[in-house]
């Protein structure tokens, strides 16, 4: 089943969307705007008269690529900081400790906000966005992780029989705190999902227009008494990604 | 012995919350001078003005100098109370937070209340209560982790009036239930943790009731933990409230903060940052002064 999971998420993020038989995204159609579900629109129409089913297909996927490049950025990076603590000279590591928690008093919407308007907004800056406001946050969990690990009994050995700070992070720290760390990734992943889509809900993120699942909530919240099913199911697409990208982080730390 | 323990831990606590705060806005002093273009440009550009005029303008606001000698005057100026004027309304950025504040306050700490009542009340429901129930709790917490807020509100303003500067009730609940859900996590977390110490297997055979067992008992131990992420998203719900502000279109910090980030309004996102900086460094240190105070195990940070 969790694997199942996985499959399906990785496939439909890599997929090309021309593959599947949709309507095109964006084709409008005035005269059938903001219809109910019917037979011919199963989700009905927005408010140019695009097919919420297609675009919600098509924006799943772009939100999801966008999130899983930010959570790419945010890991990595952010593991690289946490366990450089332990390889830099002792001395320095309250500066970089502190660094990290000045990094996180500043809100991360406000840094992914600053980096948008120092990039201008696209889909590789929001990715970025995303990615780089939570980058202090990986670093302080993945250097809590290492903080367990380095206070055993089998690292003192290690320091003991002479090993360098290198060596004992790189084959003693870090394979022992991948498993957790990849249940962690995965709640990285959702919290990229719920921003970037929140970055696009602000109209700052993805480009309006775009089939994108933060975009789509935006453009019908203004419209929602009038055509509901526009902002319900992309926010009802979103919820239910995140519920089983934080369902199958839960399963992975567990196991 | 003690006292002097106590003291030094207090000495730590404000030092680092100093050091912090500074970094903090030494940052954002840099990071915003980084963008390209400011306020000035954009609204000169409009209105076609010449070289000249922007460069004047630039000169007024001390922008055209060393940047050291920005950072220096910033500093200056910081501790005179003063953080400049803005850059798109010309008011001091002191009193445009000033005025937007009350609001944004009257929104979090209700809304922090709320999050306290939720969190820890569904925390002990999914952890001590039997299986039959505690899946309905977890199920909950669960769903706050992974709805978006901007589509439970969006949701919430389909069944509430329309939105007002007054209305209080339906933005402090919405930001209320997102913000104690992470709470609620870590709290039946740690109970479900601790429900299988040793001691606690020790007072059972005693023959402890389960109330007292798990008043006196369990929980005081399971808040440590929960001080923690209690404190943390005491300090983010300053800038938390930017969606929800939005959504019930109130006044506040939050929406300040994304008009002058679009605005570029250099002065006004640097005083936002240093508000939000203190507000989550203060709150942070706050709960490490009350853990280090309950629990004297917790080592002072080396």
């Amino acid at each position: 089943m969790k694997r199942l999971v996985i499959i399906i998420l990785l496939l439909y993020m890599a997929i090309p969307m021309t593959w599947l038989p949709l309507k095109d995204p964006q084709l409008t159609h005035a005269a059938a705007n903001r219809q109910p579900p019917n037979a011919v629109y199963l989700l009905g129409t927005d408010h140019l008269g695009r097919d919420v089913l297609s675009r919600l297909i098509y924006g799943g996927q772009h939100t999801l690529r966008i999130a899983g490049l930010a959570t790419l950025v945010a890991t990595s990076i952010g593991l690289v900081w946490g366990l450089g603590l332990y390889i830099l000279p002792k001395f320095t590591r309250p500066l970089f400790y502190h660094s990290l928690d000045a990094l996180l008093a500043i809100p991360g919407l406000l840094l992914a906000l600053l980096i948008l308007t120092l990039l201008g907004q696209s889909d590789l800056s929001l990715a970025l966005a995303v990615g780089v406001s939570q980058i202090a946050a990986v670093a302080r969990v993945s250097h809590g992780l290492a903080k367990q690990t380095y206070h055993q009994e089998f690292i003192t050995a290690a320091k003991a029989l002479g090993a360098s700070s290198w060596h004992i992070t790189r084959h003693h720290i870090l394979p022992n705190i991948l498993p957790p760390f990849i249940a962690y990734a995965g709640v990285i992943f959702a919290f990229s999902i719920l921003n970037s889509a929140g970055l696009s809900f602000l109209g700052v993120g993805v480009v309006p227009g775009t089939p994108d699942w933060g975009v789509m909530l935006a453009e019908g919240r203004y419209a929602f008494r009038a055509a509901p099913w526009v902002a319900f199911y992309s926010g009802l697409a979103i919820s239910l990604t995140v519920w089983s990208i934080n369902w199958l982080a839960d399963s992975w730390q567990k196991h | 012995m003690k006292r002097n323990s106590v003291l030094r831990s207090v000495l730590q606590v404000v030092t680092s919350y100093v050091f912090i705060v500074w970094l903090a806005a030494t940052f954002a002093f840099f990071a915003i001078r980084l963008l390209p273009g400011d306020a000035i440009e954009a609204k000169l550009a409009l209105s076609a003005a010449s070289p000249a005029a922007i460069a004047e303008q630039r000169a007024l606001l001390g922008l055209n100098l060393p940047i050291a000698e920005q950072y220096l005057q910033f500093w200056v100026n910081l501790l005179r109370g003063d953080l400049g004027h803005s850059l798109t309304s010309g008011l001091p950025v002191t009193e445009l937070i000033g005025n937007a504040l009350p609001s944004t306050l009257e929104l979090a700490l209700s809304a922090f209340l709320v999050a306290l009542i939720t969190g820890l009340s569904l925390g002990v429901l999914s952890a001590a209560t039997s299986a039959h129930i505690s899946f309905l709790p977890s199920l909950l917490t669960n769903l706050l982790l992974s709805v978006p807020i901007y589509w439970t509100g969006t949701l919430m303003l389909f069944f509430f009036n329309a939105p007002s500067q007054s209305a209080l009730f339906a933005p402090m609940l919405l930001l209320g239930l997102h913000t104690g859900a992470p709470i609620a996590r870590v709290f039946s977390a740690s109970l479900k943790q601790i429900r299988h110490a040793p001691y606690l297997f020790a007072a059972r055979a005693k023959g402890l009731r389960a109330r007292r067992l798990l008043l006196r008992h369990t929980l005081p131990l399971a808040l440590l933990p929960t001080l923690n992420v209690i404190g943390l998203q005491a300090g983010f719900l300053l800038a938390g409230t930017v969606i929800t502000e939005i959504l019930f279109q109130r006044r506040g910090v939050g929406r300040l903060l994304l008009a002058a980030t679009l605005e570029q309004d250099y002065p006004l996102v640097q005083g936002i940052v240093l508000l939000a900086a203190i507000t989550y460094t203060l709150a942070n240190s706050i709960t490490a002064l009350i853990q280090r105070l309950i629990d004297p195990r917790i080592e002072t940070v080396s």
